[in-house]
């Protein structure tokens, strides 16, 4: 037997496989194919402290080896969640992460409070959604922005606090330095990188929003790169996702330094996907004689 | 319970020059499949990730067999329309709601286009379920080479009018103006439609649909409406197909993958 557990900020995780926050909602939709209980932790869908309707559609256009998206956060606010889906995960033997996000530094402080009292394990905080007018990805490019949300978060988060990154910046490790100096307890990356498709038979963006987040196998050497910079610039733990489809793509994020893996856009292509990456992750390990997860390191 | 099946291709060949007929065997979709709900096809490229969903057209559940009929429109569709008989297809489903029938006596179905296979296993379903239902279909097509699926509808015996855009075909117009002129004159000398349909299900492209909840208003009947938006994961968790709606508690997005992909069509916010 290999062990495959992982420490998040004092967090123990059964294996490093979780979810890519809105890629899996609350679980519930994926429970017919997935033994929820055998992921290391579930990220859920981004909530806020009011509920939010998104963007119009078309919210989603297909990319090659990947796919814009443009959904704009809808949620319905963090009690519906509270109510609604905390129940239904609570009964699974796995850690739960809840993702917030926020127009203002307020609004990320009071989703963080209303969830302080909580059954959650870790709370992600998404400065770098792409798809928002205000707010989101603004946070996560400019490092003051970034150090003052985080600071803000933290005097109200009761649970260790994951800090999640764009990669629409020059330089990511500013950012994560910021946001790992504000408090951070661990790093979470890469959220989508903007892009666009336009019909050319309509002569019109597909995506009503025009742009929209690019994710998927096509994002996965971006991805890579900035899990293997990251990890050479904080002390905290990174928890790596960008286009993992099998166990191999998990383990190059593994050696590239993060600490745990997230499954996101193959749940779309693969509903299995996240039991097919810890599986593969398993068989890496047996096939190269490795007995701790953490024993997995560049050469 | 929506599962992910391995089903061998049996049949996957042209009706058209572009439409096709696609037959694979899977006992549990044949099974559990309700008109209205959708199958979610993955293809196996390393480019295309996101299923292509499809109306059940047909299940044969003693067979254990499934018949979607699809339009090649694009790169996906074209893929599939190339894969030969025998080959393992996955495929996701049933995927979402599917319509409701409760034992109404006279139905009309109004199909558009690539909306009008579901609906034939709609009409197959309602004949089953209440041999008495008097079922007219009212299917609208660009031209007469797209017009599909006439004979499976007359074989469930419901009354078929056909109406096409050029009038190479029936009723020269879309299929509002061929119900209403239907209503007037009863242009065949059969059975007259009836007066008042009890429900309208109907499937087709957005500003058909419009076109029919219009209609429903105007008759004061009940219709049930299948919508299509451009779909991720098929199974409710991305959020990407949406549609507004009111449910009388405010304007929302619903799924329509999830939610849908039939909705009341007073449910539905049709400028939203
Ligand atoms: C509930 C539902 C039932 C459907 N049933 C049928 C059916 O029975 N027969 C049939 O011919 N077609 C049906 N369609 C439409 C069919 O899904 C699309 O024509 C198909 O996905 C096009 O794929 P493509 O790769 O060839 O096109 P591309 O344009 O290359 O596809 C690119 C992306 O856009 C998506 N997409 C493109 N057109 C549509 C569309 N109209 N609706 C939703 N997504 C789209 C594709 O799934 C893919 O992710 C249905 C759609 C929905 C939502
Ligand atoms: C449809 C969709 C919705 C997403 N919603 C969120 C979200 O609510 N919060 C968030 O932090 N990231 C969100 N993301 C980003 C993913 O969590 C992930 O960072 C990104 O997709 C890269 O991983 P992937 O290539 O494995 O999908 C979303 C991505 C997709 C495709």
């Amino acid at each position: 037997m290999v062990d495959l557990s992982v420490d998040i900020a004092g967090v123990k995780l059964k294996n490093p496989v979780t979810t890519a926050s809105g890629t899996f909602a609350s679980g519930k939709e994926y429970a017919d194919f997935v033994d929820l209980n055998k992921l290391g932790a579930i990220t859920v869908k981004g909530v806020s402290i009011t509920p939010w309707q998104g963007n119009p559609p078309p919210r989603i256009a297909e990319t090659y080896g990947g796919l814009l998206n443009s959904v704009g956060l809808q949620n319905p606010g963090v009690e519906a969640f509270i109510k609604e889906d905390l129940p239904f995960l609570k009964q699974f033997d796995t850690k739960i992460i809840v993702n917030i996000c926020g127009h203002t530094e307020e609004e990320y402080a009071e989703a963080a409070q209303r969830l302080s009292t909580e059954a959650v394990d870790l709370l992600e905080l998404n400065i770098s959604c792409p798809n928002l007018k205000k707010g989101g990805i603004a946070f996560g490019q400019n490092p003051k922005m970034a150090h003052a949300v985080v600071r803000e978060v933290k005097k109200y988060a009761k649970q260790p606090l994951i800090v999640k990154l764009s990669p629409n910046v020059t330089d990511i490790t500013e950012i994560a330095k910021a946001a790992e100096d504000a408090g951070a307890d661990a790093l979470s990356l890469i959220n989508t990188i903007l892009g666009m498709q336009i019909d050319i038979n309509r002569r019109r963006p597909v995506l009503y929003n025009v742009t929209g987040g690019l994710s998927g196998p096509a994002v996965k050497p971006v991805a890579v790169r900035m899990v293997y910079q990251t990890a050479r610039c904080v002390k905290i733990p990174i928890i790596g996702m960008g286009g993992i489809c099998s166990g191999g793509d998990a383990v190059e994020f593994l050696l590239a330094g993060a600490t745990a893996v997230a499954v996101g856009s193959a749940n779309f292509a693969n509903p299995n996907a996240t039991t097919d990456v810890l599986n593969g992750i398993c068989e890496y390990m047996q096939k190269n004689s490795i007995a701790k997860l953490s024993d997995i390191k560049l050469a | 319970m929506k599962k992910l099946v391995n089903a061998q291709i049996l049949k996957n060949a042209p009706l058209t020059r572009d439409i096709y007929e696609l037959i694979f065997k899977s006992e549990y979709l044949a099974e559990t499949a309700k008109a209205g709900q959708f199958a979610g096809i993955y293809l196996e490229s390393e480019s295309k990730l996101l299923p292509r969903p499809f109306g059940f057209c047909q299940t044969d559940a003693k067979a254990g067999t499934v018949r979607i009929v699809y339009r090649v429109v694009g790169g996906g569709t074209k893929i599939l329309s190339q894969y030969p008989e025998g080959k393992t297809l996955r495929v996701l489903g049933p995927c979402g709601n599917g319509f409701t029938y409760s034992a109404q006596k006279r139905v009309v179905i109004i199909g558009g286009g690539m909306g009008t296979p579901p609906l034939l296993k709609l009409a197959q379903d309602i004949k089953k379920a209440n041999s008495n239902a008097e079922i007219n279909v009212f299917s609208g097509f660009q031209n007469a080479q797209q017009v599909i699926l006439k004979s499976d509808f007359e074989k469930t015996g419901a009354k078929v009018y056909i109406s096409t855009d050029d009038g190479s075909q029936g009723y020269m117009g879309n299929v509002i103006s061929l119900i209403k002129n239907v209503l007037r004159h009863n242009p065949d000398g059969g059975s007259a439609l009836p007066q008042s349909p009890e429900i309208i299900f109907a499937c087709g492209p957005k500003v058909m649909l419009k076109a029919v909840s219009g209609y429903a208003d105007e008759t004061a009947t009940p219709a049930q409406v299948s919508m299509e938006e451009r779909m991720g994961c098929g199974v409710g968790a991305c959020i990407c197909c949406v549609t507004k709606t009111n449910d009388g508690n405010g304007e929302a997005y619903k799924k329509v993958c999830a939610h849908g992909p039939v909705f009341s069509s007073k449910e539905v916010v049709w400028n939203g």
